[in-house]
């Protein structure tokens, strides 16, 4: 996969990317896409993980906090977020991705799991592309107060416990995308509506 | 290898076919001193038969050319001899000219994405060139390019992308062709691989009769996993066990996602056979294969 700035046209239809990022969340609202695979990679699904696997928190912005941003902040918040993931992901993923063949489902899925947080990334751009070509009045708001870098900074010690990290921080991501969506939802009207 | 008495250039042509065609040889001092021959002397074969003098050109004392007007012939073997000391054959040089067509712009680019499988992509490469000619289908989305999928040799008219497809996300497709005689662009086209996908079929289709209604039989199946990704509408067609021609379940009673459905109107006591395939809701995209046919009886009507 080469990810240097293509130009692809996104498409130039505010209700058609807005539908397509709400479906994204949609479907990544669901643990059978990374958390599941995760936990199974991890050997956790032997142990009663969902006592301990719960999310850290703090550690993604809350449905509240997404609320309040303009539409400009929320998509910046959005993608920052997605981008540290990303990088969470490409770190637990050591280049097992970039193996096409022999991998066994668990790795596939968690492998397209990231392509598919890229396509969220890529339809973030289209859509801010979109708000700016319309002259949005949206007002540069700052994006989630939260700190620059998810609260991760020192991984527990231990292998285990560096596995429940992974297990707490993906649980959250699951709600946040739970929270995009939700947010998103709410975003039917047209693209120069001012937010509040 | 013997050193050749002179070259012949161009040394590898490729010449369009209907075009017209120049060769030069160019003899070496020493031969033609060994030989006592010069430019005069040469004379030019193609595929061992003498080329008519009319088409020759003698540019100077070392040099002669040869041309062809609107070349038809695919590949030619073409050399370049003279006659030593008046008599004896010799061969100078020779090249093979191997002549196409530059590649025609591909034309209706389409793309499927089969259920669980990688996205394809079709289109009509247009008339044989008779050349190598590499068709590469390129793919990108507006903030990253994706790897060249590169047509095989033998399906000069299709790839299969070596990535999954990504659904919600618009991707930009077109194909680039290109041989010895020029590159050419197709159209791009721009779409949603989940408006592109061919479902599996429903499964398990079963059928089940009813002993309060001999006029009904109630099918139920499993809908294909990419019911997770696109809501679906169906197809369901049944007939009488011998009957060969099917009949329709009208399509605006099937029209959105569901996994059972009552077909009523059936004479009793009689055995049908069904079959169902489905496809995105909005017709977008293509019908699943058929499924499986299943049959069954519907109940004896009450006395």
């Amino acid at each position: 996969l080469l990810s240097t700035v293509a130009m692809g046209s996104c498409s130039g239809k505010y209700q058609v990317l807005l539908g397509q990022l709400q479906q994204q969340a949609k479907i990544m609202q669901n643990t059978d896409m990374l958390l599941d695979p995760y936990i199974r990679i991890q050997g956790l699904d032997k142990l009663n993980h969902k006592e301990y696997c719960k999310e850290r928190p703090g550690a993604f912005p809350g449905k509240d906090a997404l609320r309040g941003l303009s539409r400009w902040g929320f998509l910046q918040t959005l993608n920052a977020t997605l981008g540290l993931v990303l990088h969470r992901l490409a770190a637990f993923q050591q280049k097992v991705c970039n193996l096409t063949k022999d991998k066994d489902q668990d790795w596939k899925t968690l492998c397209q799991a990231e392509l598919y947080i890229r396509g969220i990334r890529n339809n973030i751009f289209c859509l801010t592309r979109l708000l700016n070509l319309n002259g949005s009045s949206e007002v540069f708001a700052p994006t989630w107060a939260g700190p620059r870098t998810l609260p991760w900074p020192t991984p527990s010690p231990g292998a285990f416990n560096r596995k429940i990290d992974g297990c707490k921080f993906l649980q959250g991501y699951h709600r946040f995308m739970h929270s995009v969506g939700q947010v998103l939802g709410e975003w039917e009207e047209g693209p120069s509506r001012t937010r509040r | 290898l013997l050193d050749p008495c002179g070259h012949i250039s161009p040394e590898s042509p490729v010449v369009q076919l209907g075009s017209n065609f120049t060769a030069v040889c160019v003899l070496k001092e020493k031969c033609m001193d060994n030989f006592a021959v010069n430019a005069d002397n040469i004379f030019w074969k193609t595929n061992h038969a003498i080329v008519p003098k009319e088409q020759y050109t003698v540019i100077n004392r070392t040099a002669s050319s040869v041309t062809f007007r609107d070349v038809s012939s695919l590949n030619t073997q073409l050399t370049c001899n003279i006659y030593a000391f008046g008599q004896i054959e010799q061969n100078v040089y020779g090249i093979t000219i191997i002549s196409g067509l530059p590649p025609e712009k591909p034309k209706n680019l389409n793309c499927i994405v089969n259920e669980e499988k990688n996205m394809m992509c079709q289109w009509d490469p247009g008339r044989k060139t008779y050349l190598e000619t590499n068709y590469t289908l390129k793919s990108e989305w507006a903030t990253e390019k994706f790897a060249d999928c590169k047509a095989q040799r033998d399906t000069p008219n299709s790839c299969t992308l070596d990535y999954s497809p990504v659904y919600f996300v618009n991707i930009e497709v077109w194909v680039e062709a290109e041989n010895a005689l020029g590159n050419i662009t197709s159209d791009h086209i721009n779409f949603d691989p989940i408006d592109k996908v061919k479902p599996n079929p429903p499964h398990n289709l079963s059928v089940r009769s009813s002993e309060e209604l001999s006029s009904i039989l109630k099918l139920a199946w499993i809908n294909p996993s990419i019911k997770s990704f696109l809501r679906l509408k169906y197809s369901i067609q049944y007939r009488t066990k011998d009957a060969s021609t099917w009949s329709q379940i009208p399509p605006e009673d099937t029209s959105s996602t569901r996994s059972s459905f009552t077909v009523q109107d059936l004479k009793p006591f009689t055995e049908y056979v069904f079959r169902i395939r489905c496809m995105k809701e909005d017709g977008k995209g293509f019908w699943s294969d058929w499924s499986e046919e299943a049959s069954g009886i519907t109940y004896e009507a009450r006395p």
